[in-house]
Protein backbone atom coordinates (compact mmCIF):
# COMPACT_ATOMS: atom_id res chain seq x y z
CA UNK A 1 0.00 0.00 0.00
CA UNK A 2 2.72 2.46 0.97
CA UNK A 3 4.68 1.47 -2.15
CA UNK A 4 1.61 2.15 -4.26
CA UNK A 5 1.08 5.49 -2.56
CA UNK A 6 4.71 6.39 -3.02
CA UNK A 7 4.53 5.31 -6.66
CA UNK A 8 1.43 7.41 -7.25
CA UNK A 9 3.01 10.37 -5.57
CA UNK A 10 6.13 9.96 -7.69
CA UNK A 11 3.99 9.82 -10.84
CA UNK A 12 2.02 12.89 -9.84
CA UNK A 13 5.12 14.91 -9.02
CA UNK A 14 7.01 13.77 -12.11
CA UNK A 15 4.13 14.45 -14.51
CA UNK A 16 3.52 17.83 -12.94
CA UNK A 17 7.18 18.76 -13.33
CA UNK A 18 7.34 17.39 -16.87
CA UNK A 19 4.24 19.27 -18.02
CA UNK A 20 5.55 22.44 -16.39
CA UNK A 21 8.88 21.99 -18.14
CA UNK A 22 7.23 21.44 -21.52
CA UNK A 23 5.06 24.54 -21.04
CA UNK A 24 8.08 26.60 -20.02
CA UNK A 25 10.08 25.29 -22.96
CA UNK A 26 7.26 26.22 -25.31
CA UNK A 27 7.32 29.79 -24.00
CA UNK A 28 11.06 30.03 -24.45
CA UNK A 29 11.27 28.87 -28.03
CA UNK A 30 10.35 30.51 -31.28
CA UNK A 31 7.83 28.21 -32.86
CA UNK A 32 7.21 27.91 -36.54
CA UNK A 33 4.51 25.71 -38.03
CA UNK A 34 4.78 24.68 -41.65
CA UNK A 35 1.94 23.34 -43.73
CA UNK A 36 -0.55 23.49 -40.89
CA UNK A 37 -3.34 24.00 -43.43
CA UNK A 38 -3.29 20.23 -43.81
CA UNK A 39 -4.77 19.76 -40.36
CA UNK A 40 -6.69 23.02 -40.09
CA UNK A 41 -8.83 21.97 -43.04
CA UNK A 42 -9.65 18.68 -41.34
CA UNK A 43 -10.35 20.46 -38.06
CA UNK A 44 -12.72 22.91 -39.69
CA UNK A 45 -14.60 20.14 -41.47
CA UNK A 46 -14.85 18.19 -38.22
CA UNK A 47 -13.25 15.15 -39.82
CA UNK A 48 -11.12 13.11 -37.43
CA UNK A 49 -7.60 12.21 -38.45
CA UNK A 50 -4.59 10.24 -37.25
CA UNK A 51 -1.75 12.44 -35.98
CA UNK A 52 1.32 10.33 -36.75
CA UNK A 53 4.88 11.03 -35.67
CA UNK A 54 8.10 9.31 -34.66
CA UNK A 55 8.68 8.38 -31.03
CA UNK A 56 11.79 10.53 -30.63
CA UNK A 57 9.79 13.68 -31.44
CA UNK A 58 7.27 13.17 -28.68
CA UNK A 59 8.48 15.93 -26.36
CA UNK A 60 6.84 18.94 -27.99
CA UNK A 61 4.33 17.04 -30.08
CA UNK A 62 1.40 18.20 -27.95
CA UNK A 63 1.91 21.69 -29.39
CA UNK A 64 1.84 20.45 -32.95
CA UNK A 65 -1.74 19.35 -32.37
CA UNK A 66 -3.97 22.28 -33.33
CA UNK A 67 -7.37 20.65 -32.87
CA UNK A 68 -7.94 21.97 -29.35
CA UNK A 69 -8.41 25.50 -30.70
CA UNK A 70 -11.33 24.08 -32.69
CA UNK A 71 -12.81 22.32 -29.67
CA UNK A 72 -11.49 18.92 -30.71
CA UNK A 73 -10.01 16.22 -28.48
CA UNK A 74 -6.99 14.05 -29.11
CA UNK A 75 -6.69 10.45 -27.97
CA UNK A 76 -3.08 9.38 -27.50
CA UNK A 77 -1.85 5.81 -27.45
CA UNK A 78 0.73 5.23 -24.75
CA UNK A 79 2.41 2.01 -23.66
CA UNK A 80 1.35 0.11 -20.55
CA UNK A 81 4.90 0.10 -19.25
CA UNK A 82 5.96 2.40 -16.44
CA UNK A 83 7.47 4.98 -18.79
CA UNK A 84 4.16 5.00 -20.65
CA UNK A 85 2.45 5.85 -17.36
CA UNK A 86 4.68 8.92 -16.98
CA UNK A 87 3.89 9.98 -20.55
CA UNK A 88 0.16 9.38 -20.01
CA UNK A 89 0.01 11.35 -16.77
CA UNK A 90 1.94 14.20 -18.36
CA UNK A 91 -0.18 14.40 -21.51
CA UNK A 92 -3.41 14.24 -19.52
CA UNK A 93 -2.38 17.58 -18.09
CA UNK A 94 -2.61 19.00 -21.62
CA UNK A 95 -6.19 17.81 -21.95
CA UNK A 96 -5.55 14.73 -24.06
CA UNK A 97 -7.38 11.43 -23.64
CA UNK A 98 -4.99 8.61 -22.88
CA UNK A 99 -5.33 5.09 -24.22
CA UNK A 100 -2.99 2.45 -22.87
CA UNK A 101 -1.50 -0.32 -24.97
CA UNK A 102 1.47 -1.01 -27.24
CA UNK A 103 2.87 -3.65 -29.52
CA UNK A 104 4.06 -5.67 -26.55
CA UNK A 105 1.28 -5.24 -23.98
CA UNK A 106 -2.43 -4.60 -24.45
CA UNK A 107 -1.95 -3.76 -28.11
CA UNK A 108 -5.25 -5.10 -29.41
CA UNK A 109 -7.33 -3.50 -26.67
CA UNK A 110 -5.52 -0.19 -27.09
CA UNK A 111 -5.96 -0.26 -30.85
CA UNK A 112 -9.68 -1.01 -30.54
CA UNK A 113 -10.07 1.92 -28.17
CA UNK A 114 -8.22 4.23 -30.58
CA UNK A 115 -10.45 3.10 -33.45
CA UNK A 116 -13.47 3.80 -31.24
CA UNK A 117 -12.23 7.35 -30.65
CA UNK A 118 -11.78 7.92 -34.40
CA UNK A 119 -15.27 6.59 -35.12
CA UNK A 120 -16.64 8.86 -32.42
CA UNK A 121 -15.10 11.84 -34.20
CA UNK A 122 -12.04 12.36 -32.03
CA UNK A 123 -8.52 12.64 -33.41
CA UNK A 124 -5.95 9.97 -32.57
CA UNK A 125 -2.19 10.31 -32.02
CA UNK A 126 0.30 7.53 -32.61
CA UNK A 127 4.04 7.43 -32.01
CA UNK A 128 4.32 5.21 -35.05
CA UNK A 129 7.57 3.40 -34.30
CA UNK A 130 6.42 2.05 -30.95
CA UNK A 131 8.18 2.21 -27.60
CA UNK A 132 10.54 -0.68 -28.22
CA UNK A 133 11.69 0.33 -31.67
CA UNK A 134 13.27 -0.27 -34.08
CA UNK A 135 13.73 3.48 -34.35
CA UNK A 136 11.80 5.09 -37.20
CA UNK A 137 10.29 1.80 -38.27
CA UNK A 138 6.55 2.37 -38.54
CA UNK A 139 4.44 -0.35 -36.92
CA UNK A 140 1.33 -1.61 -38.67
CA UNK A 141 -1.06 -0.59 -35.84
CA UNK A 142 -1.38 3.01 -36.98
CA UNK A 143 -2.34 1.87 -40.49
CA UNK A 144 -4.86 -0.59 -39.07
CA UNK A 145 -6.41 2.10 -36.88
CA UNK A 146 -6.75 4.53 -39.79
CA UNK A 147 -8.26 1.85 -42.00
CA UNK A 148 -10.83 0.66 -39.48
CA UNK A 149 -11.48 4.16 -38.14
CA UNK A 150 -11.95 5.50 -41.70
CA UNK A 151 -9.58 8.39 -41.03
CA UNK A 152 -6.74 9.94 -43.02
CA UNK A 153 -3.24 9.91 -41.57
CA UNK A 154 -1.37 13.19 -41.21
CA UNK A 155 2.37 12.64 -40.75
CA UNK A 156 3.89 15.27 -38.45
CA UNK A 157 7.55 15.99 -37.77
CA UNK A 158 9.27 18.26 -35.30
CA UNK A 159 12.80 19.62 -35.19
CA UNK A 160 14.75 22.17 -33.19
CA UNK A 161 17.73 24.31 -34.09
CA UNK A 162 19.42 23.44 -30.81
CA UNK A 163 18.85 20.13 -29.19
CA UNK A 164 20.24 17.58 -26.87
CA UNK A 165 20.13 13.98 -27.96
CA UNK A 166 19.56 11.47 -25.19
CA UNK A 167 21.33 8.16 -25.41
CA UNK A 168 19.78 4.74 -25.36
CA UNK A 169 18.38 3.59 -22.06
CA UNK A 170 15.95 6.48 -21.89
CA UNK A 171 12.40 5.41 -21.07
CA UNK A 172 11.38 5.28 -24.73
CA UNK A 173 14.29 2.93 -25.43
CA UNK A 174 15.12 4.99 -28.47
CA UNK A 175 17.19 8.14 -28.78
CA UNK A 176 14.99 11.02 -27.74
CA UNK A 177 15.27 14.56 -28.91
CA UNK A 178 14.86 17.46 -26.61
CA UNK A 179 15.32 21.18 -26.91
CA UNK A 180 17.98 22.98 -24.99
CA UNK A 181 17.45 26.72 -25.18
CA UNK A 182 16.16 26.27 -28.67
CA UNK A 183 15.87 29.47 -30.62
CA UNK A 184 13.83 28.08 -33.44
CA UNK A 185 11.48 25.17 -33.69
CA UNK A 186 9.75 23.75 -36.68
CA UNK A 187 6.62 21.66 -36.55
CA UNK A 188 5.84 20.33 -39.97
CA UNK A 189 2.83 18.45 -41.13
CA UNK A 190 1.80 17.10 -44.46
CA UNK A 191 -1.33 15.65 -45.86
CA UNK A 192 -0.17 14.98 -49.41
CA UNK A 193 -0.36 12.32 -50.43
CA UNK A 194 -2.62 11.07 -47.65
CA UNK A 195 -1.31 7.63 -46.81
CA UNK A 196 -4.78 6.38 -46.19
CA UNK A 197 -8.35 7.53 -46.58
CA UNK A 198 -11.64 5.83 -47.05
CA UNK A 199 -12.03 2.19 -47.99
CA UNK A 200 -8.97 0.01 -48.31
CA UNK A 201 -8.29 -1.43 -51.72
CA UNK B 1 -6.88 -12.85 -40.98
CA UNK B 2 -6.74 -10.39 -43.86
CA UNK B 3 -6.41 -11.68 -47.45
CA UNK B 4 -2.86 -11.52 -48.84
CA UNK B 5 -3.74 -8.62 -51.18
CA UNK B 6 -5.00 -6.53 -48.26
CA UNK B 7 -1.95 -7.34 -46.20
CA UNK B 8 0.26 -6.30 -49.13
CA UNK B 9 -1.67 -3.07 -49.49
CA UNK B 10 -1.30 -2.34 -45.78
CA UNK B 11 2.42 -2.98 -45.95
CA UNK B 12 2.65 -0.48 -48.82
CA UNK B 13 0.75 2.09 -46.77
CA UNK B 14 3.04 1.41 -43.84
CA UNK B 15 6.10 2.05 -46.00
CA UNK B 16 4.50 5.17 -47.49
CA UNK B 17 4.01 6.56 -44.01
CA UNK B 18 7.55 5.64 -43.00
CA UNK B 19 8.97 7.44 -46.04
CA UNK B 20 6.68 10.44 -45.49
CA UNK B 21 7.77 10.75 -41.85
CA UNK B 22 11.46 10.38 -42.73
CA UNK B 23 11.15 13.08 -45.41
CA UNK B 24 9.23 15.41 -43.11
CA UNK B 25 11.78 14.88 -40.35
CA UNK B 26 14.68 15.66 -42.72
CA UNK B 27 12.83 18.72 -43.99
CA UNK B 28 12.01 19.95 -40.49
CA UNK B 29 15.66 19.46 -39.46
CA UNK B 30 16.82 21.48 -42.49
CA UNK B 31 14.37 24.29 -41.81
CA UNK B 32 15.18 24.36 -38.10
CA UNK B 33 18.88 24.62 -38.97
CA UNK B 34 18.07 27.71 -41.03
CA UNK B 35 18.84 26.07 -44.35
CA UNK B 36 16.81 26.20 -47.55
CA UNK B 37 13.65 24.16 -47.79
CA UNK B 38 14.66 20.80 -49.29
CA UNK B 39 11.18 20.41 -50.76
CA UNK B 40 11.44 21.53 -54.42
CA UNK B 41 7.71 22.31 -54.59
CA UNK B 42 7.93 24.64 -51.60
CA UNK B 43 11.06 26.29 -53.02
CA UNK B 44 9.49 26.96 -56.39
CA UNK B 45 6.37 28.35 -54.74
CA UNK B 46 8.60 30.68 -52.74
CA UNK B 47 7.05 29.77 -49.43
CA UNK B 48 6.89 26.79 -47.08
CA UNK B 49 4.37 24.29 -48.43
Amino acid sequence: MSTSLAGNLRLTVASSLASGLIRALRRLIRWRSVNEEAVLGLNRSGRPYVHAFFHDQLLMMTYSYLGQTHGRRLAVLSSRHRDGEYVARTLERFGHLMVRGSTGRGGVGGLKEMIGHLRAGRDAAFATDGPRGPRHRVQIGVIEAARLGGAPIVPVAFAASKKKLCGRGTPSRSPCRSDAASSSTVSLSSCSPPPTAGPWS
Amino acid sequence: MLPAADRGSMELKRRDLEVALERLTARAEALAAGGPDPDPAARSAGRPA
